[in-house]
Protein backbone atom coordinates (compact mmCIF):
# COMPACT_ATOMS: atom_id res chain seq x y z
CA UNK A 1 0.00 0.00 0.00
CA UNK A 2 1.25 3.25 -1.04
CA UNK A 3 -0.99 5.85 0.46
CA UNK A 4 0.39 6.92 4.15
CA UNK A 5 -2.36 7.52 7.03
CA UNK A 6 -1.92 9.63 10.23
CA UNK A 7 -4.21 7.43 12.07
CA UNK A 8 -4.82 3.67 11.90
CA UNK A 9 -8.52 4.69 12.50
CA UNK A 10 -8.58 5.92 8.86
CA UNK A 11 -7.26 2.66 7.58
CA UNK A 12 -10.48 -0.13 6.82
CA UNK A 13 -9.47 -3.85 7.44
CA UNK A 14 -11.21 -6.37 5.24
CA UNK A 15 -13.67 -8.65 6.51
CA UNK A 16 -13.07 -12.00 5.95
CA UNK A 17 -14.56 -16.02 6.76
CA UNK A 18 -12.52 -19.34 7.93
CA UNK A 19 -13.56 -22.89 8.44
CA UNK A 20 -12.49 -24.37 11.44
CA UNK A 21 -10.06 -27.18 10.43
CA UNK A 22 -10.29 -30.23 13.29
CA UNK A 23 -6.33 -31.18 12.41
CA UNK A 24 -5.17 -27.78 13.25
CA UNK A 25 -6.92 -27.78 16.55
CA UNK A 26 -5.41 -30.57 17.19
CA UNK A 27 -2.05 -29.08 16.27
CA UNK A 28 -2.50 -26.49 18.34
CA UNK A 29 -3.33 -28.32 21.40
CA UNK A 30 -0.46 -30.00 21.24
CA UNK A 31 1.99 -27.52 20.73
CA UNK A 32 0.81 -25.56 23.59
CA UNK A 33 0.69 -28.84 25.97
CA UNK A 34 -3.34 -29.02 25.97
CA UNK A 35 -4.13 -32.68 27.31
CA UNK A 36 -7.68 -32.04 27.76
CA UNK A 37 -9.17 -35.43 25.53
CA UNK A 38 -12.44 -32.51 24.92
CA UNK A 39 -9.62 -30.78 23.17
CA UNK A 40 -8.86 -33.55 20.44
CA UNK A 41 -10.92 -36.60 20.72
CA UNK A 42 -14.55 -35.61 19.07
CA UNK A 43 -15.53 -38.42 20.98
CA UNK A 44 -14.69 -36.76 24.45
CA UNK A 45 -15.75 -33.41 23.09
CA UNK A 46 -19.65 -34.75 22.31
CA UNK A 47 -19.37 -36.33 25.92
CA UNK A 48 -18.98 -32.53 27.01
CA UNK A 49 -22.15 -31.78 24.78
CA UNK A 50 -20.34 -30.67 22.04
CA UNK A 51 -20.85 -31.01 18.01
CA UNK A 52 -16.95 -31.78 17.67
CA UNK A 53 -13.38 -30.40 18.83
CA UNK A 54 -14.49 -27.36 20.89
CA UNK A 55 -12.27 -24.11 20.29
CA UNK A 56 -9.19 -23.36 22.61
CA UNK A 57 -10.05 -19.98 24.83
CA UNK A 58 -7.23 -18.32 22.72
CA UNK A 59 -7.93 -19.61 19.06
CA UNK A 60 -9.58 -17.11 17.49
CA UNK A 61 -6.63 -14.68 17.48
CA UNK A 62 -4.90 -17.67 15.72
CA UNK A 63 -7.81 -17.45 13.21
CA UNK A 64 -8.00 -13.77 13.34
CA UNK A 65 -4.02 -13.69 12.01
CA UNK A 66 -5.35 -15.78 9.17
CA UNK A 67 -6.69 -12.03 7.54
CA UNK A 68 -3.82 -11.10 4.33
CA UNK A 69 -0.95 -9.68 5.70
CA UNK A 70 -2.22 -9.35 9.34
CA UNK A 71 -0.05 -6.17 9.71
CA UNK A 72 -0.14 -4.39 6.84
CA UNK A 73 -1.22 -1.47 9.22
CA UNK A 74 2.20 -0.96 10.21
CA UNK A 75 3.52 -0.34 6.93
CA UNK A 76 0.78 2.53 5.77
CA UNK A 77 1.44 4.14 9.40
CA UNK A 78 5.18 4.04 8.13
CA UNK A 79 6.05 2.16 11.66
CA UNK A 80 8.33 -0.69 11.92
CA UNK A 81 7.29 -4.32 11.96
CA UNK A 82 10.29 -5.26 14.30
CA UNK A 83 9.37 -2.88 16.62
CA UNK A 84 6.06 -4.08 17.54
CA UNK A 85 4.75 -6.22 20.86
CA UNK A 86 1.46 -7.20 21.58
CA UNK A 87 0.19 -5.42 24.51
CA UNK A 88 -3.28 -6.63 25.36
CA UNK A 89 -5.56 -9.22 24.44
CA UNK A 90 -9.55 -9.56 25.13
CA UNK A 91 -12.00 -12.28 24.17
CA UNK A 92 -15.42 -12.07 24.67
CA UNK A 93 -17.19 -15.33 24.41
CA UNK A 94 -21.21 -15.30 23.38
CA UNK A 95 -20.95 -18.87 21.80
CA UNK A 96 -19.07 -21.93 21.93
CA UNK A 97 -17.23 -22.43 18.25
CA UNK A 98 -16.06 -26.00 17.23
CA UNK A 99 -14.11 -27.42 14.27
CA UNK A 100 -16.22 -27.11 11.11
CA UNK A 101 -17.80 -23.66 12.00
CA UNK A 102 -16.96 -21.27 9.32
CA UNK A 103 -16.63 -18.10 10.87
CA UNK A 104 -16.37 -14.53 9.96
CA UNK A 105 -14.01 -12.24 11.38
CA UNK A 106 -14.70 -7.98 11.06
CA UNK A 107 -11.89 -6.28 11.99
CA UNK A 108 -11.62 -2.42 12.30
CA UNK A 109 -8.93 0.14 14.14
CA UNK A 110 -10.70 1.50 16.96
CA UNK A 111 -7.72 4.27 18.50
CA UNK A 112 -4.15 5.21 17.66
CA UNK A 113 -2.57 7.63 20.46
CA UNK A 114 0.99 7.61 21.84
CA UNK A 115 2.89 7.51 25.25
CA UNK A 116 5.95 8.41 26.39
CA UNK A 117 6.15 11.21 24.65
CA UNK A 118 5.50 9.14 21.45
CA UNK A 119 7.86 6.88 22.17
CA UNK A 120 5.46 4.40 21.98
CA UNK A 121 2.50 3.62 19.37
CA UNK A 122 -0.61 2.49 20.81
CA UNK A 123 -2.86 0.51 18.18
CA UNK A 124 -6.14 -0.67 19.10
CA UNK A 125 -8.06 -3.09 17.08
CA UNK A 126 -11.59 -5.01 17.79
CA UNK A 127 -12.60 -7.58 16.19
CA UNK A 128 -16.42 -9.75 15.76
CA UNK A 129 -17.11 -12.76 15.09
CA UNK A 130 -20.14 -13.95 13.61
CA UNK A 131 -21.13 -17.13 12.98
CA UNK A 132 -24.79 -17.61 10.48
CA UNK A 133 -25.08 -14.00 10.78
CA UNK A 134 -25.00 -14.04 14.92
CA UNK A 135 -22.15 -12.95 16.43
CA UNK A 136 -20.08 -15.62 18.46
CA UNK A 137 -17.44 -13.43 19.98
CA UNK A 138 -15.54 -10.23 20.09
CA UNK A 139 -11.71 -9.71 20.49
CA UNK A 140 -9.77 -6.85 21.46
CA UNK A 141 -6.22 -6.51 20.53
CA UNK A 142 -3.80 -3.57 21.50
CA UNK A 143 -0.51 -3.82 19.75
CA UNK A 144 2.82 -1.39 20.80
CA UNK A 145 4.95 -0.19 18.73
CA UNK A 146 8.40 1.84 19.59
CA UNK A 147 8.51 4.56 17.20
CA UNK A 148 11.34 7.34 16.44
CA UNK A 149 10.41 10.54 18.60
CA UNK A 150 11.16 13.51 16.17
CA UNK A 151 12.62 16.47 17.96
CA UNK B 1 -14.54 -29.73 43.42
CA UNK B 2 -17.32 -28.90 45.31
CA UNK B 3 -20.11 -31.03 46.37
CA UNK B 4 -24.03 -29.27 46.88
CA UNK B 5 -24.29 -27.42 49.80
CA UNK B 6 -20.29 -26.05 50.65
CA UNK B 7 -18.95 -23.02 50.97
CA UNK B 8 -19.07 -21.26 46.61
CA UNK B 9 -16.39 -19.77 45.11
CA UNK B 10 -15.24 -17.02 47.53
CA UNK B 11 -12.58 -13.81 46.64
CA UNK B 12 -8.93 -14.82 47.95
CA UNK B 13 -9.55 -18.58 46.87
CA UNK B 14 -6.81 -19.81 44.62
CA UNK B 15 -8.39 -22.32 42.21
CA UNK B 16 -4.75 -23.32 40.84
CA UNK B 17 -1.29 -22.87 41.03
CA UNK B 18 1.06 -24.56 38.65
CA UNK B 19 4.88 -24.59 37.58
CA UNK B 20 4.94 -24.51 33.78
CA UNK B 21 7.14 -26.42 31.29
CA UNK B 22 10.71 -24.78 30.11
CA UNK B 23 9.31 -23.38 27.11
CA UNK B 24 12.27 -24.26 24.70
CA UNK B 25 13.10 -22.82 21.10
CA UNK B 26 11.59 -26.06 19.52
CA UNK B 27 8.26 -25.44 21.76
CA UNK B 28 8.45 -21.77 20.49
CA UNK B 29 8.71 -23.58 17.31
CA UNK B 30 6.04 -25.48 16.90
CA UNK B 31 3.52 -22.53 18.43
CA UNK B 32 4.89 -20.34 15.93
CA UNK B 33 3.45 -23.41 13.20
CA UNK B 34 0.44 -23.66 15.27
CA UNK B 35 -1.02 -20.45 15.85
CA UNK B 36 0.12 -18.84 12.26
CA UNK B 37 2.19 -16.06 14.01
CA UNK B 38 6.05 -16.35 12.67
CA UNK B 39 7.14 -12.91 13.85
CA UNK B 40 11.00 -13.23 13.45
CA UNK B 41 11.02 -12.01 16.93
CA UNK B 42 10.10 -15.26 18.25
CA UNK B 43 12.14 -17.36 15.97
CA UNK B 44 15.24 -15.74 14.50
CA UNK B 45 17.91 -14.86 17.53
CA UNK B 46 19.22 -11.82 15.14
CA UNK B 47 15.89 -10.55 14.65
CA UNK B 48 15.77 -10.72 18.40
CA UNK B 49 18.73 -8.85 19.27
CA UNK B 50 18.28 -6.15 16.68
CA UNK B 51 14.39 -5.10 18.76
CA UNK B 52 16.51 -5.27 21.94
CA UNK B 53 16.13 -8.57 23.58
CA UNK B 54 19.22 -10.97 24.26
CA UNK B 55 17.90 -13.60 22.53
CA UNK B 56 14.26 -14.64 21.09
CA UNK B 57 11.04 -14.37 23.26
CA UNK B 58 7.89 -16.48 23.83
CA UNK B 59 4.67 -15.38 22.12
CA UNK B 60 2.58 -13.70 24.40
CA UNK B 61 -0.51 -15.62 22.94
CA UNK B 62 1.19 -18.96 23.67
CA UNK B 63 1.58 -17.94 27.19
CA UNK B 64 -1.94 -16.93 27.28
CA UNK B 65 -2.70 -20.07 25.98
CA UNK B 66 -0.74 -22.17 28.40
CA UNK B 67 -3.07 -19.75 31.06
CA UNK B 68 -6.27 -20.60 29.16
CA UNK B 69 -5.45 -24.40 29.33
CA UNK B 70 -5.69 -24.21 33.04
CA UNK B 71 -8.04 -21.20 33.24
CA UNK B 72 -10.16 -24.77 31.42
CA UNK B 73 -8.98 -27.25 34.22
CA UNK B 74 -10.56 -25.11 36.97
CA UNK B 75 -13.94 -24.17 35.40
CA UNK B 76 -16.30 -25.08 32.55
CA UNK B 77 -15.03 -23.61 29.66
CA UNK B 78 -18.54 -22.78 28.36
CA UNK B 79 -19.52 -20.61 31.84
CA UNK B 80 -16.37 -18.47 30.67
CA UNK B 81 -18.02 -15.25 29.36
CA UNK B 82 -14.48 -13.10 28.77
CA UNK B 83 -10.53 -13.42 28.92
CA UNK B 84 -8.34 -10.48 28.79
CA UNK B 85 -4.87 -10.09 29.59
CA UNK B 86 -2.08 -7.16 29.82
CA UNK B 87 1.47 -8.32 28.39
CA UNK B 88 3.45 -6.59 31.10
CA UNK B 89 7.14 -8.22 30.36
CA UNK B 90 8.50 -10.18 27.51
CA UNK B 91 9.78 -14.75 28.30
CA UNK B 92 12.90 -15.46 27.11
CA UNK B 93 13.02 -18.80 25.83
CA UNK B 94 14.26 -21.23 27.92
CA UNK B 95 12.32 -20.10 30.41
CA UNK B 96 9.03 -21.66 32.82
CA UNK B 97 6.72 -19.93 34.23
CA UNK B 98 4.06 -19.94 37.33
CA UNK B 99 0.45 -19.79 36.62
CA UNK B 100 -1.80 -18.75 38.99
CA UNK B 101 -5.57 -18.18 38.92
CA UNK B 102 -7.66 -16.89 41.80
CA UNK B 103 -11.06 -15.57 42.70
CA UNK B 104 -11.03 -11.92 42.31
CA UNK B 105 -15.26 -11.10 43.18
CA UNK B 106 -18.30 -12.81 42.82
CA UNK B 107 -21.37 -10.21 41.84
CA UNK B 108 -24.74 -12.33 42.22
CA UNK B 109 -26.80 -11.79 39.30
CA UNK B 110 -30.02 -13.18 37.20
CA UNK B 111 -29.95 -15.41 35.05
CA UNK B 112 -26.19 -15.75 36.56
CA UNK B 113 -23.81 -15.25 39.11
CA UNK B 114 -20.24 -13.77 37.81
CA UNK B 115 -17.38 -14.61 39.66
CA UNK B 116 -14.30 -12.38 38.32
CA UNK B 117 -10.89 -14.56 38.34
CA UNK B 118 -7.28 -12.86 38.34
CA UNK B 119 -5.05 -14.85 36.24
CA UNK B 120 -1.13 -14.38 35.89
CA UNK B 121 1.81 -15.97 34.61
CA UNK B 122 5.49 -15.41 36.70
CA UNK B 123 8.79 -15.52 35.49
CA UNK B 124 11.50 -17.36 38.19
CA UNK B 125 12.78 -13.34 39.36
CA UNK B 126 8.90 -12.44 40.09
CA UNK B 127 8.27 -10.60 36.97
CA UNK B 128 4.81 -11.05 35.95
CA UNK B 129 4.47 -11.75 32.28
CA UNK B 130 0.83 -11.99 31.83
CA UNK B 131 -1.80 -9.68 34.15
CA UNK B 132 -5.56 -10.54 33.29
CA UNK B 133 -8.87 -11.23 34.78
CA UNK B 134 -11.40 -14.74 33.29
CA UNK B 135 -15.20 -13.56 33.68
CA UNK B 136 -17.16 -16.84 34.71
CA UNK B 137 -20.88 -17.17 34.90
CA UNK B 138 -22.63 -18.94 37.68
CA UNK B 139 -26.31 -19.71 36.57
CA UNK B 140 -28.47 -20.04 39.52
CA UNK B 141 -31.74 -20.89 38.05
CA UNK B 142 -31.68 -24.32 40.04
CA UNK B 143 -30.33 -22.77 43.19
CA UNK B 144 -26.64 -21.73 43.67
CA UNK B 145 -25.08 -24.51 45.38
CA UNK B 146 -25.54 -27.01 42.70
CA UNK B 147 -24.49 -24.61 40.14
CA UNK B 148 -21.24 -24.46 41.45
CA UNK B 149 -20.92 -28.04 41.16
CA UNK B 150 -21.35 -27.42 37.65
CA UNK B 151 -18.93 -24.67 37.40
CA UNK B 152 -16.96 -26.59 38.65
CA UNK B 153 -17.35 -29.65 37.17
CA UNK B 154 -14.70 -29.67 34.41
CA UNK B 155 -13.37 -32.70 34.48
Amino acid sequence: MSVRAQSAREIELPRFTVTVDREELRRFARATGDDDPRSIDVEAAAAAGHRDLPLPSTYLFSLELRRPDPYAVLDVLGLDRGQMLHGEQSFTYLATCVAGDTLTFSPRMTDDYVRKGGALRFLERETTVERDGGTVAVLRNVLVVRQAVSA
Amino acid sequence: MTAPGEVPLQPGEVLTRVRGPVITREVIAEFAQASGDHNPIHLDRDAAVAAGHDDVIVHGMYVMALVGNHLRRVVDPSLIRAFTVRFAAVTSVNSSLDVTITVADRSVGEPEDVVELAVDATRDDGTRVVVGTARVAVPVGDGRSANETALRGAR
